[in-house]
């Protein structure tokens, strides 16, 4: 019986192969897209579960607020781990973590600056699972000046020879012994490293101030813990240690600095929540979106359900055909379960065919879709039972309505030939279809408000220039001789202006958050300042404009002592004229009065996407200042674009001058930007293929239902020739249908795509209104793709010979 | 076999009520070779497919092989038709994807008769029926008289009690409407009970006894010789 199900399905297929085509590769379309993204899905959300303790994993966050400033960060105190392990039951075991530069490693002839290398206690290894290859875990980490490293790293180092015992030098300073050799975390962990120094070598590990915040802390949880509960045992904690540190740092209480609305706080992240759901200050690297995925996840299914629905909507508009075959068969004794069954063993067939078009499919667009969305996606052979498991429930789904609506046909009326489908299920298949088009135009109106968005932050006045800028990345790795590098490239004619700073725009990398204190009006304010280093030239180079005062001039020698706000700092601290005035900072060590020299005019020192918030320039020492030497990591130069060729060989020679073999790293400012938006524009192009996807799998489906239409209406078409109806009055007629479709679809597409999108763009700091022209635009076009599908169907029906259509009369 | 006792069947439309069997009483008899016969909307096809458990009759009493039918589900009707009855049509109605010979052991497949058992018997009957040659061939690549004789096999190869056939001639040239005629002629002289409509008054002969359909109503009976035109 099965086979003979499967011989009928596949006969029905190949003869009418337009049909079956069309079914098939909307099918698999639609199969492709929702397999690639939920791969996107599942590998987002797979984010360190490859630890054995991921779920008794947490990491340590730190919220607070003094005055105006809110700050919700990675980092939290040195003490902050040991004192939980010591205190609390729970807590099983800790891991502090700590970014500390970018050291230049060398071994024998070999020299590299390094990116990934991070302090680490000896127990990280109790708290992740990170398999060792060489050394012992348990005490690798455990003196001073040891380091563990990872595979790629003793090959990049040592070739084949053992790297065991072997010694890195870092910065020319300090030697570190390699003690351990461990696999590289896998891509879906949400930091990476390739260098564990140990944490005993830093003498900051011992810093007993609660107040200074520099280290990632992870917790190990013993099983069955509740975070919750030992979350609720963190404001004792404070009370007890960072209390006394607020009385003596900001001269009050901590019930003082609450009463007044402060707040300080520890909250845990679970470690699995990190990638998608942490977006604090200090992250290691940018994580994902949570809502991205959840969107995505979404369209995922609704694209999966639109491939369906064309499959029954191009199934029901077969059932004519279809329609004797099943007379017969119930006539022969068939009854209806037997038909269901069979239809849907068909659909099931069908859906198989389907998926294995698109496993085939999916492994030709994943490379290049992995790419567009910058995530190492594969696709294992183990995979594709996993994948082919689904062929059941998606055929059934596809092929219940067809399955119920043809197993109903009366078999004396289909022998007949009498008209079998009449309108009891046109307002399901209407349905259908509108549901169709409302997802489409919804995901089209989106997209369009994506772009327009993204276009309205990348085109934005950012308060400075961003043309004609060129950044050589990592120059703190020359040192002392920067200043000697920055003339040396003021030689090259093209190098208009040469500055160097520890922090560029547009990036956060370099940024220091300080409390800083402003006496106003004779009463103490505290604000969270944002604070970098520059030199005299930075303001020049970005063409920053000064809103008062004046910016760092090389002629005063006074200017080391002088600090630079933004307007944001000067309203946050509600000072009408703070020129002149002192700013009280943590900036240097201990906490002094620098003269604000100027206020700069509000410009985007983040990302574009954020609000300017408080921000305090300091000048860079050049070795003589009072500062701790910091040489700045950026070098920026204004470039004569006519001249660049010029200037990059200047800049190639001057700096194997300076850095020798370490290799160049340099980036053009607006490509920079590229980058902020890079993951913006990711999502924008990746909602427009769905879109394009979604109205291409709508149109095959409106095919389906224009044909079927135009077959049960060629009596109707016929009389109405006869009787002296012209084509185009055919034309009009049958397209009526469709448009009345459209506008429904179009009606509910625009209120979800508006409520959808402004909560979307609530993510923005800088918006855009949404404009009518984009819902307007949107319809416009499903309009059209919707006129232009049923445009040939209808017109073979409108000019079809009345006199044939008829004649089976 | 069947007896049909004040047998209505009327057809409701939102406004009009068409009566297109009014009180038939009907009584068929094993072994017969019953002809209908009558104008066209007469009920001729209604009472076939009454007959035929294809549909319920509106009211009145419906015995078939001792049973009363009229109430069926349609589920008790599938089951009872591909048990007891074989049917032939004037489209002869093959499912064009199937070949002759998946066509003929369709009903088997229903019947739920295994493999082996049913390659035997659509061999067999093909052969009887002379269009063994042409088992793997698809319906389009026979000629009509091939197609009515295969729909005839696959009629008879569940061996029905009954075979109703509606015009089985009805496309049939004259050569090949004979053929199919004394097939049916043959059948019925081996024991199988035939009800055919036809609008030929010769091949209405080849029965024992013609009902002649008037307006939904039986207006006469009348029976015949055997002879043979």
């Amino acid at each position: 019986m099965w086979l003979s199900y499967i011989k009928v399905a596949f006969r029905s297929l190949i003869k009418q192969r337009l049909y079956a085509f069309i079914n098939i590769v909307g099918l698999a379309i639609g199969v492709t897209t929702c397999i690639l993204i939920l791969m996107f899905v599942d590998y987002e959300k797979g984010f360190d579960r490859f630890h054995t303790n991921a779920d008794n994993i947490y990491r340590l966050n730190l919220e607070g607020k003094l005055g105006d400033n809110e700050f919700r960060m990675t980092n939290s105190a040195a003490p902050a781990g040991p004192t939980m392990l010591e205190e609390y039951p729970e807590v099983i075991s800790y891991t502090r973590i700590r970014s500390t530069g970018f050291p230049v490693l060398r071994y024998e002839d070999k020299v590299f600056s390094e990116e990934r290398w991070f302090q680490a206690d000896s127990t990280i290894f109790d708290v992740f699972t990170i398999p060792m290859v060489l050394g012992d875990p348990k005490t690798a980490l455990t003196q001073p000046f040891t380091v563990v490293i990872t595979e790629r790293m003793a090959k990049k180092y040592f070739g084949d020879v053992d790297p065991l015992g072997k010694v890195l030098n870092s910065d020319n300073a300090s030697d570190f012994t390699v003690t351990g050799v461990v696999k590289e975390l896998p891509d879906n962990s949400h930091w990476h490293f390739d260098f564990l120094g140990s944490m005993a070598t830093y003498r900051d590990e011992r810093n007993a101030n609660w107040l200074s915040n520099n280290f990632q802390t992870y917790l190990r949880l013993s099983d069955g813990a509740s975070a919750a509960d030992f979350e609720a045992k963190f404001p004792d904690l404070i009370r007890k240690y960072v209390g006394p540190e607020v009385q003596q740092f900001l001269g009050v209480s901590f019930d003082q600095l609450e009463e007044r609305g402060d707040a300080y706080a520890y909250f845990l992240t679970p470690l699995t929540d990190i990638h998608l759901y942490s977006h604090l200050l200090g992250e290691f690297e940018v994580n994902g979106d949570g809502q991205t995925v959840t969107i995505f996840a979404y369209i995922a299914i609704f694209i999966l359900l639109l491939a369906c629905i064309n499959y029954m909507n191009l199934s029901t508009a077969r059932s004519m055909s279809r329609a004797r075959e099943i007379g017969i068969r119930k006539t022969l004794g068939g009854n209806r379960r037997q038909i269901i069954v069979q239809f849907l063993a068909e659909s099931i067939f069908v859906t198989f065919i389907a998926f294995s078009l698109a496993v085939l499919l999916v492994q030709i667009i994943l490379p290049w879709f992995a790419q567009l969305i910058d995530t190492p996606l594969r696709l294992t052979l183990a995979d594709i039972p996993f994948i082919l498991l689904w062929v059941i429930p998606v055929g059934l789904l596809a092929g219940s309505y067809p399955a119920f609506l043809l197993s109903s046909f009366n078999p004396v009326k289909v022998l007949k030939g009498s008209n079998v489908s009449g309108k009891g299920g046109n307002w399901l298949r209407n349905g259908l279809v509108i549901f169709q088009f409302s997802v489409s135009v919804t995901l089209l109106i989106s997209t369009m408000i994506i772009r327009d968005q993204l276009n309205f932050i990348q085109t934005k006045d950012l308060g400075l220039n961003p043309e004609n800028l060129l950044i050589v990345k990592k120059t703190d790795d020359i040192g002392r001789t920067i200043q000697a590098f920055k003339s040396s490239m003021r030689d090259d004619p093209g190098a208009i202006l040469v500055s160097n700073s520890t922090a560029i725009p547009g990036n956060e990398d370099g940024l220091n958050g300080n409390a800083s204190t402003m006496v106003v009006d004779g009463v103490e304010e505290t604000r969270l300042v944002a604070g970098f280093l520059v030199d005299y030239d930075y303001a020049e180079a970005y063409e920053l404009s000064m809103a008062d005062g004046r910016f760092f001039s090389r002629e005063r020698g006074t200017d080391t002592n002088g600090v630079i706000i933004n307007e944001a700092a000067a309203r946050a601290f509600g000072v009408e004229d703070p020129v002149g005035q002192d700013l009280i900072t943590f900036f240097r060590r201990n906490p002094v009065p620098i003269e604000i020299i100027g206020v700069v005019k509000d410009y985007h020192f983040e990302s574009p996407q954020k609000e300017i918030r408080p921000m305090a320039m300091f000048l860079l020492g050049d070795g003589t200042a009072q500062f701790r030497p910091n040489w700045g990591k950026f070098v920026t130069v204004k470039y004569d674009p006519n001249r660049l060729d010029g200037t990059m060989a200047h800049l190639e020679t001057t700096w194997k001058n300076f850095a020798g073999e370490q290799a160049l790293e340099y980036i053009h400012f607006d490509e920079l930007y590229g980058e902020l938006y890079r993951t913006e524009q990711q999502s924008a192009d990746i909602v427009l293929m769905f879109a394009g996807l979604a109205i291409f799998i709508a149109s095959l489906g409106l095919l389906g239902l224009a044909s079927f239409n135009a077959q049960r209406r060629t009596k109707e078409i016929g009389i109405r020739k006869v009787l002296g109806a012209s084509v185009s009055g055919v034309l009009m007629l049958l397209s009526k249908d469709t448009l009345k479709l459209m506008l429904i679809s179009v009606a509910i597409a625009v209120p979800v795509a508006y409520y959808a999108m402004s909560d979307w763009l609530r993510n923005y700091a800088y918006r855009i209104d949404i404009s009518v022209m984009v819902f307007l635009g949107a319809s416009l076009i499903a309009l059209m793709v919707a006129v232009i599908t049923v445009a040939w169907q209808s017109y073979q029906a409108a000019v079809a010979d009345p006199v044939k259509s008829l004649r089976y009369e | 076999m069947i007896k049909t006792e004040k047998l209505n069947k009327v057809f409701r439309s939102e406004e009009i009520e068409t009566t297109a069997l009014n009180e038939i009483d009907l009584d068929i008899g094993e072994g017969e070779f019953v002809s209908i016969m009558g104008p066209s909307g007469c009920g001729k096809s209604t009472l076939m497919n009454v007959l035929g458990l294809l549909d319920n009759p509106s009211s009145g009493k419906f015995h078939f092989l001792g049973e009363e039918v009229s109430q069926y589900s349609e589920r008790q009707r599938a089951d009872f038709r591909k048990e007891n009855i074989g049917f032939v049509f004037q489209s002869f109605n093959l499912i064009d994807e199937l070949s002759v010979y998946e066509n003929v052991e369709l009903p088997l497949l229903y019947l739920g008769v295994p493999a082996s058992e049913r390659k035997e018997r659509v061999s067999s009957m093909l052969e009887k029926m002379g269009v063994g040659h042409r088992s793997s061939h698809y319906p389009q690549q026979l000629s009509g008289g091939q197609q009515q004789r295969v729909a005839v096999s696959r009629a008879l190869i569940t061996n029905p009690k009954i075979v109703l056939a509606d015009e089985p001639t009805g496309n049939l040239d004259s050569q090949h409407g004979d053929e199919v005629m004394n097939l049916l002629k043959d059948l019925n002289s081996q024991g199988t009970t035939i009800v055919m409509v036809t609008h030929s008054p010769a091949y209405a002969a080849y029965g024992n006894r013609t009902v002649n359909l008037f307006d939904g109503k039986i207006a006469d009976e009348t029976l015949n010789g055997n002879f043979h035109v």
